[in-house]
């Protein structure tokens, strides 16, 4: 076959490896069956999978979180962490922080509203794992065209209208379990520049974690499928 | 000066979606000249392009390591190629294998020795190893073992292999998978997407396929000098010509299209924009008549070598062979009529058969490079920017989008079991994408979501009861299921041709049809299916070695 046989990005390594790297398309690829496996619809899953894509392309090791989130997800019904958006305020109606994944893929949809989350300073209550919700204000101030500033506990994060972050303030996301903060669009200048970054290695026991979770998007094999898969005919020819 | 034809109006010439976007037309779709392999071959020859084989290490039971180099006006592509030594109890072609004939990597430049040692340790264990970001891509191939086997012994006893038996296999090898864009922590196509020669779609792909096709014949012609001494003699060069590289492929490729609709419409455009082109040409210039007549002859040559013992490739075949005759006939009359080019295609369309329209195209397509080849250029797509949703758009706004555009999908009754009786998986072993019978089999709970006409139609459900005044985005907000379709109603509404206008749940579906479509994009002639779900192809047939482009080089300096 050309490219596109669905194989696990940890297929071969070995095990004493304690870190690897992986492609932005391994990485994409393995979380977003890892979200649809822990119980994320096809389309959420693949915004997670995005998210995970972004932060690697970006220099920013997203899969521990990311794990973490699903891992959490597993128990909890599938509409939970779903944010309430009110005219200022986006809350969260039920007990657990919001989802980073459902909050994201929410905004950008709504980055456009004129009377959306953009369109005057909203509050935004807590959030889990907030560094996976970066890549989601890049892309919603990057559909606006207009910068965003990001505020918590007196401290702000500038994302400008090419979706280029303050990477040292994103930096104090990355250990957050949980966020909440008030967005706002700004007019302030822009100089930020994000450099290319290399892409982070990968934690082993985390990509173990991701394709178990994978997995569970899987069918177990019988007679039946196995017969069907390959060729009627001999390959020694 | 004729208008340049994208300033032209082709409203008129260009086939619909409805017609083009059918399974059982894509299923007969022919390689043309915007296919990638010929792109590929056509920019190097254009840039002067030159070939080396910097390393070959290889032992008389044809076991080593071999390096060869792509050597553009910018930058060096070097295919890895590692020869192994397989008993045939282990030669499969599936994903399951473990151990190959031959290994691949095309390397991004040239590698030195802690390169080729890296490469050494991971690339002959395929899936169970890893490449890097200077590797583009990452493959293995299998020998057809007899015809290596007759092409060895008979150029070590000083004769050539009987061209027959090279006719009837058409490859030494046939490669068993091909993996680009960061598989197994290969580059990304970011890395490649501002190289113009290799960011068109699979350009990469197929420039190791072409390089793979050298190594085969050198291999062969090596193993037989071992053997033969002094006796052996090379392979004859017109027999050289008729050896491509085999692909065997399964299953696997077939979500590919499904799973990529931006890319797939931007295939298809690229295609039926040129037969567009060509069809509104007010004139046949005598170039291009004597072009298609030749196009016509190698298409009927190729036919005729043509061989699968496939009951539904059988019956295509007939009607290709059938058809060529007709239009060799037709062709007596041509050119007439204000248009010639469009009185010929609307005759086709009443007189031939899908496969020989589909043939018509490719042969059309072939005389008219100046008007067409631009196109192959805008094949590649930009997914990341397709991507994003646009959640301010007015539920009945999207509603009545959906409505012209998915009829095919929200006419049919997804409740009759003959409409959903397949399901499509990924199996749990290798990971191998599969398809089911929905009543009869497990696993359903686990479907992929490639059924987007069943899709499509439950969005449309959904959205039927929800307030039109509404952006999309609360919708969304409270229907994550329907989100995936959600973004590809929206992604088709920029490209007409991102949508495969079947029901591919259908109790009738042939997944081969997928497959045929895509191999034809790549450039693949001679399909043969081996059952409905796996299908062996050539790549390369008939097409120059690098020997023939360096000598072409040396002649047009």
């Amino acid at each position: 076959m050309i490219d596109f046989a669905e194989t696990p990005a940890s297929a071969g390594m070995e095990a004493n490896f304690t870190r690897t790297m992986l492609s932005r398309n391994e990485t994409e690829s393995l979380c977003l069956k890892a979200a649809r496996g822990a119980g994320f619809s096809w389309g959420l899953a693949e915004e997670a999978g995005f998210a995970a894509g972004w932060l690697a392309a970006h220099g920013i090791d997203g899969t521990g979180t990311l794990l973490a989130l699903l891992t959490q997800k597993l128990g909890k019904p599938a509409e939970s962490g779903t944010p309430r958006p009110m005219p200022g305020h986006w809350q969260n109606p039920g007990q657990h922080p919001l989802c980073p994944v459902t909050l994201g893929a929410a905004l950008c949809d709504s980055a456009l509203l004129s009377d959306g989350p953009f369109s005057r300073e909203t509050h935004i209550d807590l959030v889990a794992f907030p560094i996976l919700l970066l890549p989601f204000l890049a892309r919603a101030a990057q559909i606006r065209g207009k910068p965003t500033v990001i505020g918590w506990q007196g401290r702000r994060l500038l994302i400008t209208a090419n979706g280029a972050f303050d990477q040292q303030a994103a930096a104090s996301w990355i250990a957050r379990k949980d966020l909440a903060m008030t967005i706002r669009q700004t007019t302030e200048p822009e100089d930020l520049q994000n450099g290319l970054s290399l892409l982070p290695p990968v934690s082993m026991a985390i990509l173990n974690g991701l394709n178990e979770l994978a997995l569970r998007t899987t069918v177990p094999a019988t007679v039946a499928s196995r017969q069907g898969a390959g060729s009627s005919t001999a390959d020694n020819d | 000066m004729t208008p340049h034809p994208a300033t032209l109006d082709l409203s008129d010439f260009r086939r619909p979606p409805s017609q083009v976007m059918r399974l059982a037309r894509m299923g007969c779709a022919h390689p043309t000249r915007l296919s990638f392999l010929h792109a590929v071959l056509r920019r190097m020859v254009t840039e002067g392009w030159h070939f080396d084989r910097p390393i070959w290490e290889i032992d008389a039971k044809g076991v080593g390591r071999a390096v060869y180099r792509a050597i553009g006006p910018t930058r060096i592509y070097s295919l890895v190629a590692f020869a192994h030594d397989l008993p045939d109890h282990m030669r499969s072609d599936r994903v399951i294998a473990t151990a190959w004939d031959a290994t691949f990597a095309l390397f991004d430049g040239t590698p030195d020795t802690a390169d080729l040692d890296r490469l050494a340790a991971n690339v002959p264990l395929q899936e169970a190893g890893r490449v890097s970001s200077h590797e583009l891509s990452l493959s293995r191939a299998n020998r057809s073992v007899r015809l290596f086997a007759h092409v060895v012994d008979r150029l070590a006893a000083g004769i050539q292999p009987d061209a027959a038996e090279i006719d009837a296999v058409g490859y030494l090898m046939r490669t068993t998978a091909v993996y680009g864009s960061g598989k197994f922590g290969a580059a990304d196509r970011a890395v490649i997407a501002d190289r113009p020669e290799v960011s068109g779609p699979f350009r990469a792909e197929m420039l190791s396929v072409w390089l793979t096709r050298a190594f085969t014949v050198d291999l062969a012609e090596h193993m037989a000098k071992a053997k033969g001494g002094a006796k052996a003699v090379r392979l004859d060069h017109d027999l050289r010509k008729r050896l491509g590289v085999g692909n065997s492929t399964g299953l696997g490729m077939a979500p590919f299209l499904v799973r990529h609709p931006t890319l797939l419409n931007n295939w298809m455009q690229a295609r039926e924009e040129a037969l567009a082109r060509v069809r509104a040409q007010t004139s046949a210039t005598t170039e291009a008549v004597k072009g298609l007549h030749a196009a016509l002859q190698a298409a009927e040559a190729n036919a005729a070598i043509w061989h699968s013992e496939h009951p539904v490739q059988l019956a295509k075949l007939a009607d290709l062979r059938r058809d060529l005759t007709r239009i060799s006939v037709e062709l007596n009359h041509f050119p007439r009529g204000d248009r010639p080019w469009n009185e010929l295609w609307l005759w086709a369309e009443t007189a031939l058969s899908l496969e020989g329209q589909e043939a018509l195209l490719a042969l059309m397509l072939e005389p008219h490079g100046a008007l067409i080849d631009d196109l192959a250029e805008a094949m590649a797509a930009d997914e990341a920017t397709a991507f994003t949703l646009d959640g301010s758009i007015k539920v009945q706004d999207f509603r009545s989008a959906m409505a012209a555009r998915y009829g095919w999908a929200l006419a049919q009754d997804y409740a009759a079991p003959a409409n959903i009786a397949r399901f499509w998986y990924v199996s749990e072993e290798k990971l191998e994408p599969r398809i089911g019978e929905r009543f009869a089999e497990d696993g359903a709970s686990l479907e992929q979501p490639l059924g987007i006409g069943r899709m499509a139609a439950e969005l449309a459900q959904a959205l039927a009861d929800w307030p039109g005044d509404q952006p999309l985005a609360s919708f969304l907000l409270a229907h994550p299921e329907h989100r995936m379709m959600a973004r590809r109603v929206q992604q088709s509404a920029r490209a007409p041709f991102a949508e495969i206008q079947d029901n591919l749940l259908a109790a009738g579906m042939l997944p081969i049809d997928l497959l045929r479509c895509k191999l034809a994009f790549f450039g693949a002639s001679h399909f043969d299916p081996r059952s409905d779900k796996w299908v062996r192809i050539s790549l390369f047939k008939g097409e120059p070695y690098p020997e023939d482009l360096n000598a072409l080089r040396e002649a047009n300096p």
